[in-house]
């Protein structure tokens, strides 16, 4: 459980932590979206391609990457069942699956090479627009930006429970399902009350520093390698339209 | 009870070395205490001697054990054990571990644990939630010692408890060992209190056991363990002031202030 790496930040040296992290955010939308409305494979190939080089401007080893992809290792499973089941094609199942794989990739790149305080602000600049409507954009952004981060160190410590409770005789593997599933609350009750236990310090830590939900104004150059990195997003829309509209 | 490690290597993701190439013989029915930096493998080595977690390479012989009850002869506290709690009240928390084992008589194997701890059956209607700190961690232990186990390995059992708590849990560890033969394995980076308790000492640094033994064999090698920043305990500094120090001559003191008075006058 603690080998899963999503939402995890990288604190080293490389081209894509150096991007901007608005575009990166805006870069993700864009890549998010068009793996939802594309069906074309060989449109799919590309995309994976542009992943696997951006992947390897981030100087963290592919393994980590993999290791992310464990999470969704059950919902890839279900949709192979279902699939199966309802007699869908081996092509549009494959197609489906490497969308997922890309997704979760893609987002673990992002947060590999992000940090906190990055997301942070992008996020916010990204919904100010929401301003006009009423809405506290920075507790917004705040907010996303933790659940992303809480991701890893929850399941940290989903699975130090899981060893304590080992150790005192909780069989996982073994048994029928139902004591199975009695065995889930043993992991899942304490893992609940820790993430609340957790809240609660943080927001006593944040109020005792005085955080204050604004708009941190950092001006930073767009460099060549941030324009080439939104042009390659670009050229995917490009593609697109080229593909499913001309 | 035997517990032997054969040349362990464990690697945690695909690079860092937890433990490398550990040989360590715990047979004797002893107190041993393990110490070492954060991150020098502690953690890992009794999560590997209780099967959680299997080595790379390296075999774990564990004595009078087959592949399902070792867990049953083994009792792990880990570090703030009291995380672990789910159940509405103490009872029900500390026969988690009995229902999972099948084992009967069950109230008077509560009962006895509680006993052992100093503490009263008021508590066993109480909820876990609702205690303190101390209690809490009296209470983990207590869910670990109600199923009798035949080694018992606590990581630092006595973090954030204050002085009376820790009183009662190295009272209670030392009874253990005496009186029911206990082997106790015991992490902790409190080396003063680790020194009153335990027998033998294992240092850890980088997954690798740096020296093991006798307590007052190992504390003896002041410098050695300064240059990996562990610290020795303070009775140890204090002896070998008044032994290496030839300003001070033992024997010509009538009282032990006066020694104190000259050990204090010549460091």
């Amino acid at each position: 459980m603690s080998d899963i790496k999503f939402g995890k930040y990288y604190n080293i040296e490389s081209a894509m932590h150096n991007m901007n992290p608005l575009f990166k955010l805006i870069s993700l939308i864009i890549y998010c979206i068009l793996l939802f409305i594309i069906e074309d494979v060989s449109l799919i190939i590309v995309m994976a391609l542009l992943l696997m080089i951006l992947i390897s401007f981030s100087n963290i080893n592919y393994i980590y990457y993999f290791k992310s992809l464990k999470l969704i290792l059950p919902l890839i499973i279900f949709i192979i069942i279902i699939n199966t089941i309802f007699n869908v094609s081996f092509v549009y199942t494959s197609i489906s699956i490497l969308k997922l794989i890309l997704l979760i990739l893609y987002s673990s790149m992002i947060s590999f090479s992000t940090s906190l305080k990055d997301i942070n602000n992008s996020l916010n600049k990204l919904l100010y627009p929401l301003c006009v409507f009423g809405i506290n954009t920075s507790k917004v952004s705040f907010s996303l930006s933790l659940s992303i981060r809480f991701i890893p160190i929850i399941f940290e410590q989903g699975s130090k429970i899981m060893k304590s409770q080992a150790s005192r005789g909780l069989d996982f593997k073994n048994g029928n399902l139902v004591e199975k599933i009695k065995s889930i609350k043993s992991i899942i009750f304490p893992m609940f009350l820790l993430s609340f236990k957790r809240s609660d310090d943080l927001a006593d830590f944040m109020e005792i520093r005085l955080y204050k939900f604004e708009v941190v104004k950092s001006k930073t150059k767009i460099k060549d390698l941030d324009v080439l990195y939104m042009l390659s997003h670009i050229m995917l829309i490009i593609l697109f339209i080229f593909k499913y509209i001309v | 009870m035997e517990i032997i490690l054969d040349k362990i290597k464990y690697i945690y993701g695909n690079k860092i070395n937890a433990i490398n190439d550990v040989s360590l013989n715990m047979s004797e029915n002893i107190i041993y205490g393990i110490i070492g930096k954060t991150g020098s493998g502690k953690t890992t080595l009794v999560e590997l001697i209780d099967k959680l977690i299997v080595p790379v390479s390296g075999k774990i012989v564990i004595d009078n054990c087959t592949k399902n009850n070792f867990r049953k002869n083994i009792g792990l506290v880990f570090q703030f054990p009291e995380e672990q709690f789910f159940e509405t009240t103490v009872e029900k928390e500390i026969c988690f571990a009995l229902n999972n084992f099948n084992i009967s008589n069950k109230n008077k194997r509560i009962k006895d644990s509680l006993a052992m701890l100093g503490m009263d059956e008021s508590y066993l209607k109480k909820n876990p939630f609702n205690l303190s700190n101390g209690e809490k961690r009296m209470i983990a232990i207590a869910s670990i010692l109600v199923y009798n186990p035949k080694t018992i390995i606590l990581d630092e059992p006595t973090i954030g408890l204050d002085n009376k708590n820790k009183r009662i849990i190295l009272n209670l560890l030392r009874r253990l060992n005496i009186r029911y033969n206990k082997k106790i394995i015991i992490i902790s980076h409190d080396i003063d209190m680790l020194y009153q308790l335990v027998d033998n000492i294992i240092v850890m640094k980088d997954g690798s056991v740096f020296i093991e033994g006798e307590k007052d064999i190992v504390f003896n090698n002041i410098q050695l363990l300064e240059s990996i920043d562990i610290s020795v305990p303070n009775i140890v500094k204090f002896e070998n002031i008044v032994l290496n120090n030839k300003k001070i001559k033992l024997g010509s003191y009538d009282d032990v202030k006066d020694l104190i008075k000259a050990v204090y006058r010549n460091v």
